[in-house]
């Protein structure tokens, strides 16, 4: 958990200094017909059989489907759900991340809408951007209001795109139509439950938090938690964020981290990649030899290849969540720890206390990270409900939206 | 994102004087009213423990000391990079002592030619082979420019007030302070070709850690930052 913020919290301190505000669409800006056809929606009374084998997919799904492509681990169908458009969804095996993927989807759809009318993409915004759960796997949605051609010839049109990652694919679906949101969020659901509903979860603690920056929900935060056979931890980090940086542009970044802990809590190894913008900019390893914590990688294309100056105990996240049930336990009041945290120095063991607090109904808890403070409510089985940092022009706010078990060993 | 409230004095009207006074409010008045100490052309005042009463002019000066780290090749200011040493041998201006620093700025200037909001924050020789970014890029390039012809130079990270015909807005930004002829100067390539009537720049702090541990100072900078800006006015 703490080892995660400093993905958010850095990426929403550089991404401060970008020049722009956000300037998501006024719809009173726009005439009747266009405010009228946005609310629309239409009736899903179609259904297909979904099977794809190499998934262990067999579901019933909204729509009527038909598999236009197959190719090269990429699955595409086209999904009749009764608008003039269909819904167009994909399978990818190999993929960069759910944020940079979308994006790149989003792009591929807005080429080929330009392409389709034989005019050029004149102008794209922002229009709406959201995260959330379906059942127990984030998405990311973003719909993109754009035009193409110029003055009397001008067409507009509203992108509407989602993707989330299940066990081994990602799953990405687009609609070019105005209007028709909750249909097509519907279609989206079942497609991705017909991927989560034969998957494996030896999870013993899970746990989904959305993450907002100066109110906007931009993306999540994922943690999963297993345990092996010798009684260690497996531990699953997802990052995906989608920052609107100006009113048509969007920053993309998507980190994946993995590491090992023993039952104590203790870091065995840990590696961690970090895609912005389609560009792997950050990939680390780390694990203790005879010389003591060695870290591996690059970033920003420079090899990386450091020793740390701590030799000791450093915590994982799982560890993070037994110092707080210990604090909460215990007559002190905070715990200092070591971490490693590449994504605020991968050549450092990064300092970190951990502190109870008293008299915030929002906060008991606060991670202090020396020149970031933030404060969290956890509940009584040690779980993190809600975040929040409010430091400068940056406001961060993490809410818990799913979580499964308990962080503590079974 | 990076937009901060911002709200004139009631009787103020636009165009501002040379000289002004704000509100500002922080989350670490403390912190950011010892951070500006080196800046003696910036007045301070603290109102209360979340509000600091700020005077200051256009251009405030640091007046700290140069050392051997604003000369350094860092790993955020990668100046032994191919890509920078490309970059600095294609500059024409002259690169003697008494370089013309306006030079320096119209060449990243023109050498950015993909300006973006989506970098985080881009490394020297990132940049000058991408020619994409924003403030921080400008700055990063700008700083490795500077250090590569022999002039001491680091980022600064802080906020930035532009005067425009009808509004002020205050925004989160990133520039550069060079060493030249014993004393330190503002450049800034990100905002060259601004046709804004004045650029009131308020530092939080330096970027201190180059290493691949920069993102922390860059946090460290940022947290210094207003929150937002009341009872702007011309000051006396």
């Amino acid at each position: 958990m703490l080892y995660r913020l400093f993905i958010a919290v850095l990426m929403s301190f550089a991404l401060a200094l970008s020049a722009n505000a956000v300037d998501f669409v006024n719809l009173k800006d726009f005439p009747e017909w266009f405010q009228e056809s946005i609310a629309r929606e239409v009736k899903l009374d179609k259904t297909s059989q979904l099977k794809l084998e190499q998934f262990n997919v067999d579901a019933e799904v909204i729509g009527a489907y038909t598999l236009a492509d197959d190719s090269d681990g990429t699955w595409y169908y086209t999904i009749d759900i009764g608008t003039p458009a269909p819904v167009e969804c994909y399978v990818f095996s190999e993929f960069d991340g759910p944020a940079t993927s979308l994006y790149s989807v989003i792009d591929f759809g807005l080429s080929g809408a330009a392409s389709i009318y034989d005019k050029a993409l004149t102008s794209k915004n922002n229009y709406y951007l959201n995260t959330g759960v379906i059942g127990d796997t984030p998405f990311l949605a973003l719909d993109t209001l754009y035009s193409l051609g110029e003055g009397s010839e001008k067409l507009s049109g509203v992108l509407k795109a989602m993707s989330a990652k299940t066990d081994q694919s990602l799953q990405i679906c687009m609609h070019n139509e105005i209007g028709y949101r909750d249909s097509f969020r519907q279609v989206f659901e079942s497609f991705v439950k017909a991927f989560t509903a034969n998957q494996q979860n030896p999870e013993f603690f899970e746990s989904l938090f959305k993450v907002s920056l100066n109110g906007i929900p931009m993306g999540y935060m994922q943690e999963s938690y297993a345990k092996d056979a010798d009684g260690d931890v497996y531990i699953v980090n997802n990052t995906a964020l989608l920052i609107p940086v100006d009113a048509s542009s969007i920053a993309r970044t998507d980190t994946v981290s993995t590491s090992w802990a023993r039952p104590d809590g203790s870091l065995i190894n840990g590696s961690e990649y970090t895609l912005e913008n389609g560009v792997v900019t950050s990939q680390f390893s780390i694990l203790h030899g005879d010389e003591g914590w060695q870290v591996e990688g690059q970033m920003q294309g420079k090899a990386i290849s450091a020793k740390l100056d701590h030799d000791g105990w450093l915590l994982s996240g799982f560890g993070s969540y037994l110092e707080l049930e210990i604090l909460r336990n215990a007559e002190a009041t905070s715990g200092e720890f070591n971490m490693w945290a590449p994504s605020a120095d991968p050549t450092s063991a990064l300092p970190v206390v951990l502190r109870q607090i008293e008299g915030d109904e929002n906060a008991n808890f606060e991670v202090d990270m020396g020149a970031l403070v933030m404060k969290f409510l956890a509940d009584e089985k040690g779980v993190f409900r809600q975040g929040s940092l409010q430091q400068g022009p940056v406001s961060m706010n993490m809410e818990l939206i799913y979580s499964k078990g308990e962080p503590s060993l079974p | 994102m990076a937009m901060l409230e911002i709200q004139l004095a009631p009787e103020q009207s636009l165009p501002l004087g040379s000289r002004i006074s704000f509100e500002l409010i922080t989350t670490n008045a403390d912190g950011l009213a010892k951070s500006l100490q080196d800046w003696p052309d910036i007045k301070v005042s603290k109102l209360d423990d979340a509000t600091l009463l700020i005077e200051m002019i256009e251009q405030a000066l640091y007046a700290g000391n140069v050392s051997a780290k604003h000369s350094k090749d860092s790993f955020v200011i990668d100046i032994s990079e191919p890509s920078i040493k490309a970059f600095v041998a294609n500059f024409s201006g002259s690169r003697t002592q008494s370089i013309d620093l306006n030079a320096l700025v119209a060449y990243v200037s023109q050498h950015i030619d993909k300006p973006s909001y989506v970098n985080g924050f881009d490394i020297a020789s990132v940049v000058a082979t991408s020619r994409s970014g924003d403030c921080t890029e400008y700055a990063v390039l700008l700083t490795a420019l500077a250090r590569s012809l022999g002039l001491p130079a680091r980022v600064i990270i802080g906020t930035i007030l532009v005067e425009e015909k009808a509004q002020v807005l205050a925004v989160g930004h990133a520039w550069v302070e060079v060493w030249q002829e014993d004393k330190w100067h503002i450049l800034d390539a990100a905002m060259y070709q601004s046709g804004a009537n004045k650029h009131f720049y308020l530092p939080a702090a330096a970027l201190e850690k180059e290493s691949p541990g920069y993102a922390m100072s860059l946090a460290s900078a940022t947290v210094l930052m207003p929150s937002s800006i009341r009872a702007l006015q011309t000051a006396n």
